[in-house]
């Protein structure tokens, strides 16, 4: 016969069961891990939040001494103390277009090949030499770019001025036509900058493109296919579309990169203080070389000049990668990885 | 299996760096220096003194001495001794005090003192190609250097240029000056002589009176940063046209050719150590080591340099000048902390015053005149036994005021402590480097001129024997004409005055000739190649448009 | 009247039934049958025809039809002349819009991507071909620099200091960055809250710092208010701080993938939270880790610029780090290439091959780490396994080796 446990002898041994107060705040070891990792957050948030926070606060002084001129005046000479700096953030600018002109459609090229267009065998090895390119250290860039480009890329501006000199930008102070062409004018420029830059700035934009392309849904490709479309067709209709969003921040992101660089910028170009559009003439100044070149020389309130042209770039970049971000993160592409 | 094997074989290695880093640290600590009683000491300046300077601290090492030396420039190197980022300093010019104009101080609070360790000449490089050729005997006088200098002269082909290179005018090509883009003890003594000499050029260009460490870059001018790269854009394949100012030694390492300036004496004169010994020969150097009122001069040995720029001897070259290094004088020096450094540096000063000097010619410069060594080896002193305010134990001076003999310096005259033997023994310059006459020849050296690179002095001048330049439509070759016939290219009249047979002074205007118009190249090609392209695309092109007729059936 | 009409009875037995087959019908054009697998003959013939002709048309036409000299031309005019004749050769052959267009943009794509690992081998061949002469010398890494002047020939003289300099400056930096890095990561993905959120903000603010100004940060702080010398320490500092956001986003990347099943089914086992993450998030996540370290120290060994403000250029192996200028492999390469001096330049592209070869290395480190584990064994463990079974079946007669076996050994 089945009997139904009706009471339990040894629960009367236990206490009755009370409600449990729930809490979410840790004890005991778990306090300490919170608080000790809490600690190691909070000293990061001081180290790099304090680092900007100091770039700010020296902008305090720098106005303090030079004014609002220092945003207009374009020649930077410590020993006057006339410092200013129109110039060089006209120079970066132009440096970053440069490069930004040359490495945007060599960076789309590559994603799309590597994505639509390369043998399946040969993916893993092109996407690592992709990602090397990225490795390679701006210094060896800068080497390649003075000893082996500058001649040829000279060479090449002496070519545009000669046949396409019309056009404003392509103007140089110097007369393409001579017996013998001044071939000084044309090296040092920010074009030659430019063009070493957007070595740099290619492998980034690229693996930004390359992983976007390669997370479009399979199923829509398949189906323009199934269509009819031809490969360029499936490309322009549902890869490019889906990775508009990898397209604009992979460009942005290059964009911030590009903007910061020094070293080929310090190798290559030569410094002059003018607000320029010839970007093939020679003379040109970065916010990043003009920090390494003059801060020996900077007394006090020059640094702090110094470092608020540095806050300035600063903000620039972080402007550039946030809006980077953003648009990334709201593409269709993005919103799977954000 | 294979990612777990490979994580471990990883931080294994990682285990082995860590000990190697660990080991490292350690055996840093145990293993000093090469030599117990040595510390290393840095120092940071002049661009200027760099080579020199650099050869010394090769040459010290051995001793187990470890110096280190960053070449910023002067005024970075006042700026760097005066935060006390290094332990001294080389600098072409002293501290220059609070600014009238600008109010910018250029001083320092720690204590110093001033000793001049070589002297040399500011010399103006060029790269001028010439049908192939390398111009390397152009002859510019003060003035004209000062107008190229302040843009006043832009062409090569300027008259005032043709007239002081006998007549022999350059093919049109623009001036391209090079000028420092950084402070520099170089363009402070250059300026310092642009303002002396030519104040109605260089004021109105600089807009104030007075030297500059930061020259005023305008219009064509390229800046480049330190002495090496005022060379590097001289000679670079693309610096045709231009001509930049660095200290002699530069252009005598990479092989360039250096202006010939005109001195006083209507010479042109190159800055070898001979002329340079002659001209500085003139220079008042502040012998006051004390002031009246017992405080020390901090102006002790520092040069004044007037007299050289106008000193009328034929061989004196007149943009010659002193570098100076600043060193430490007080005992309680933050950085100079211990014995050992001090006696690093009082050892690396004693070579470089003493057996160092003896370099200075071949490597570019001119070593410094007996009475110099000696009060400069007065301020070694300072680093020890004359230290303020209480004297540093433990540091000794070697002072061979006993045997000076024996530093091979070429300046010591026995006897005369203020002579300088170089000067006594300079050559004259040759006859073909006087104002009036032709300028030299390619072959003609002019005496006393070094190799380069630390090989042997010549003294005499080389043999005029070369055989003749391809000419280019110049100077006739061959013998000279009894009587003197104008030259057919250039129509002066070349005086038969240079004793070179056979060379012919490489200046010569480039034409180009060429046997047909490069227009009609062009439309020819265009038409050929319009032609071709038609011949291989248009069977195609036609089949395509057939298919396309017919309309889908493919 | 309406009659239904009836079908038609068949006849019974008249005929036998017969199957017919459907005949061909005659004058139908068959479909052409698409292969699937590599292109068809004519499209393989089109592109090496197109790239054939191109090189005979630049070949005619630089140097003999048109006064234009030299390589840059050449591969111009054959580029022109091989996406033209590509497309009229499709055009040709298929005449729809679409299928040149897809020709034309299948070779600008291709072209960009030859075009960037052309740059990328010319690089690499470049900086090697260059510094071979200062390379082969057995003393280059050996040897510093003291007691070599910059005028020696290549045979003595080295850049052992910079090599030690480079790997204290990034010893340090990876001392200080990686644990700090780490943790914040874990702080930001383990412990969570308000705070994780602005650390995270202001994180991913700070990798957009320049280098240039991490080093000018240090150079202001440490050394000219602080008044300590230029020194390892220094730039050591200097790269911590533009090491440190890097490490600690790629690092939050990497934590934030592994499963948050995986720490449930942690803490439903009764561990505590940092028994968690020490036995469970970062073992998962060690391989992410360690690229993202890796991939750090890299970009940090490559760092020309904030070395080049906190410390200085000595000639000499310097080990300590807290005095005096410590040399390191970029500020060394950067030093040669600006001095003028073709030796110089020589020890400069020599010096920049061994930073590519360390950055390769390293890359290919995380690389190997990176890699999902492969279940396929390697073909020497395969051979081992089966040599082991069959001793195995040898030994034991009918007893079947048990498939484990080789799992077994992956536990090894």
């Amino acid at each position: 016969m089945t009997t139904l446990p009706l009471h339990d002898p040894a629960a009367d041994a236990r206490p009755p069961a009370e409600p449990r107060r729930l809490s979410r705040r840790p004890r005991g070891g778990d306090a300490v891990f919170a608080q000790s990792f809490r600690a190691v957050g909070a000293s990061v948030l001081v180290i790099t939040g304090g680092i900007g926070l100091f770039l700010a606060y020296q902008s305090v002084p720098t106005l303090r001494h030079y004014g609002l001129h220092f945003l207009t005046t374009r020649d930077w000479n410590p020993e006057a103390d006339k410092v200013g700096i129109a110039a060089v953030l006209v120079g970066t600018i132009e440096v970053a277009l440069v490069a930004m002109v040359i490495s945007f459609p060599l960076a789309l090229a590559t994603a799309l090949y590597i994505t639509e267009y390369a043998a399946p065998r040969l993916r893993a090895t092109l996407v690592a030499a992709v990602d090397l390119m990225a490795a390679v250290p701006s210094i060896v860039y800068g080497l390649w770019g003075f000893f082996l480009i500058q001649p040829h890329a000279a060479g090449f501006a002496l070519f545009l001025q000669r046949n396409l000199g019309w056009f404003p930008l392509f103007h140089v102070g110097a007369d393409p036509h001579a017996a013998v062409p001044d071939m000084s004018r044309y090296t040092a420029s920010a074009f030659i900058g430019g063009v070493t830059v957007s070595m740099m700035v290619m492998p980034m934009a690229c693996s930004v493109m390359r992983q976007v392309f390669s997370e479009t849904p399979q199923g829509e490709k398949e189906g323009a296919l199934a269509l009819g479309a031809t490969r360029w067709g499936m490309i322009r209709t549902v890869v490019l579309p889906f990775g508009k969003g990898g397209i604009i921040g992979g460009t942005m992101l290059g964009l911030g990169r590009a903007l910061g660089e020094t070293i080929a910028v310090l190798l290559i170009i030569s410094p002059e203080f003018v607000i320029k559009g010839r970007i093939l003439e020679i003379g040109s100044e970065t916010v990043a070389a003009l920090i390494a070149g003059q801060f020996g020389e900077a007394t006090g309130i020059q640094l702090s000049a110094l470092l608020t042209a540095g806050l300035v770039l600063f903000c620039i970049t972080l402007l550039v990668n946030t809006l980077a971000a953003v648009v990334v993160n709201r593409s269709r592409s993005g919103a799977q990885t954000a | 299996m294979n990612r777990r094997h490979l994580t471990r074989r990883a931080s294994a290695l990682l285990r082995v760096l860590v000990v190697v880093l660990l080991s490292l640290a350690v055996s840093s600590r145990l293993v000093g220096p090469a030599s117990a009683e040595y510390a290393e000491i840095e120092g940071s300046g002049s661009t200027w003194a760099y080579t020199i300077v650099q050869q010394w601290i090769a040459d010290v090492s051995a001793a187990g001495m470890q110096v280190t030396f960053n070449n910023n420039g002067s005024s970075q190197g006042r700026k760097d001794f005066a935060n006390s980022v290094t332990d001294f300093g080389d600098s072409d010019i002293p501290y220059q005090g609070v600014d009238p104009v600008t109010h910018q101080s250029d001083s320092s609070q720690r204590p110093y003192a001033y000793l001049p360790v070589v002297a040399g000449g500011t010399a103006f490089t060029y790269h001028l190609t010439v049908a192939g050729k390398l111009v390397n005997n152009l002859r510019l006088s003060g003035e004209t250097i000062a107008k190229i200098f302040t843009n006043q002269i832009t062409n090569w082909n300027d008259p005032q240029i043709t007239k002081e290179n006998g007549g022999h005018a350059l093919p049109s090509l623009p001036i391209t000056p090079v000028v420092r883009s950084d402070g520099s003890g170089a363009t402070a003594q250059f300026t310092l002589w642009l303002d002396h000499e030519y104040p109605s050029i260089w004021r109105p260009y600089n807009g104030a009176s007075g030297l500059t460490s930061l020259y005023p870059r305008k219009g064509r001018q390229i800046a480049a940063s330190g002495d090496d790269g005022v060379m590097n854009t001289v000679d670079s394949a693309a610096g045709n046209g231009t001509i930049g100012y660095a200290e002699y030694s530069y252009p005598l390492n990479a092989h360039y050719p250096v202006v010939y300036v005109e001195n006083k004496a209507g010479y042109y004169v190159q800055p070898t150590q001979y002329n340079v010994a002659v001209a500085l020969t003139k220079a008042r150097i502040n012998m006051q080591k004390t002031l009246p009122n017992g405080q020390p001069n901090i102006d002790y040995l520092t040069q004044e340099l007037d007299d050289v720029y106008t000193f009328n001897d034929p061989r004196s070259y007149p943009v010659s000048s002193y570098s100076y290094m600043i060193i430490p004088t007080s005992s309680t020096d933050q950085r100079m902390n211990s014995a050992a450094k001090r006696q690093t540096l009082a050892d690396f000063l004693s070579y470089a015053l003493c057996t160092g000097q003896s370099k200075a010619g071949p490597y570019g410069y001119s070593p410094l005149p007996l009475n110099l060594v000696q009060a400069a080896f007065g301020q070694v002193e300072d680093l020890g036994p004359a230290a303020t305010p209480s004297p540093v134990p433990g540091v000794n001076i070697k002072n061979p005021s006993d045997n000076l003999a024996s530093c091979d310096n070429p300046t010591f005259v026995k006897g005369n402590l203020a002579a300088n033997h170089l000067a006594q023994i300079a050559p004259m310059p040759l006859p073909c480097q006087k104002a009036t006459a032709q300028p030299c020849g390619d072959d003609q050296t002019p005496p006393g001129t070094p190799a380069g690179n630390g090989a042997k002095v010549s003294t005499k001048s080389t043999g005029s024997t070369t055989t003749p330049a391809t000419p280019t439509g110049t100077a006739p070759t061959g013998a000279p004409p009894p009587t003197a016939a104008p030259d057919p290219a250039t129509g002066a009249v070349a005086t038969t005055a240079t004793a070179a047979a056979g060379a012919t002074p490489a200046t010569a205007n480039a034409i180009e000739v060429s046997a047909q118009r490069s227009g009609d190249n062009r439309l020819f090609g265009a038409v050929a190649v319009a032609e071709l392209v038609a011949i291989v695309l248009l069977p195609g092109g036609y089949v395509a448009w057939l298919r396309r007729r017919r309309g889908g059936a493919s | 009247m309406t009659t239904v009409a009836e079908p038609a009875q068949p006849t019974a037995r008249s005929q036998p039934v017969r199957t017919t087959l459907p005949t061909r019908d005659a004058d139908r054009v068959p479909a052409p049958r698409l292969g699937l697998g590599s292109l068809p003959l004519e499209q393989r013939f089109l592109t090496w025809g197109a790239r054939l002709a191109a090189v005979a048309i630049a070949w005619v036409v630089v140097g003999r039809l048109l006064p234009v000299h030299g390589p840059a031309w050449f591969l111009v005019v054959a580029a022109l002349a091989n996406v033209v004749v590509l497309a009229v050769g499709t055009a040709a052959l298929d005449h729809r819009n679409v299928a040149v267009s897809d020709r034309v943009a299948q070779w600008v794509v291709s072209t960009g991507a030859v075009v960037v690992f052309a740059a990328l081998v010319s690089v690499i061949v470049f900086v090697i071909e260059r510094g071979w002469p200062a390379l082969h010398h057995l003393n280059f890494f050996t040897k510093d620099m003291t007691g070599v002047s910059a005028t020696d020939p290549l045979d003595k003289g080295g850049i052992l200091h910079a090599v030690l300099g480079s790997l204290i400056e990034l010893g340090i930096a990876s001392a200080i960055a990686l644990p700090l890095g780490v943790g914040t990561a874990v702080f930001m993905n383990e412990v969570g809250g308000r705070l994780a959120t602005v650390v995270r903000t202001v994180v991913e603010a700070m990798t957009a710092l320049p280098d240039i100004l991490a080093g000018l940060f240090i150079y202001t702080v440490w050394i000219i208010a602080l008044g300590f010398p230029r020194s390892g320490l220094a730039a050591g500092l200097a790269i911590t701080v533009m090491m440190l956001p890097i490490i600690a986003r790629a690092s939050d990347v990497v934590l934030r993938i592994v499963p948050g099943t995986l720490r449930e089914a942690s803490f439903a086992l009764g561990a505590s939270r940092w028994s968690t993450v020490w036995h469970v998030v970062l073992p998962t996540a060690r391989p992410g880790l360690a690229t993202a370290l890796i991939l750090a120290i890299a970009r940090g060994v490559g760092e020309t610029a904030p070395v080049m403000i906190t410390s200085g250029n000595a000639t000499f192996i310097h080990l300590d780090p807290t005095t005096g200028v410590m040399t390191s492999l970029p500020l060394y390469i950067f030093t040669a290439a600006r001095s003028g001096i073709p030796l110089a330049i020589q020890r400069a592209f020599g010096t920049a091959a061994v930073l590519l070869v360390l950055v390769l290395v390293l890359f290919a480190i995380a690389r190997a780490l990176a890699r999902p584990p492969s279940t396929k064994l390697s073909p020497l463990r395969r051979l081992r396994s089966a040599a082991r079974a069959a001793v195995g079946t040898a030994r034991t007669r009918g007893t079947r080796p048990t498939p484990s076996t080789p799992l077994a050994e992956e536990a090894l």
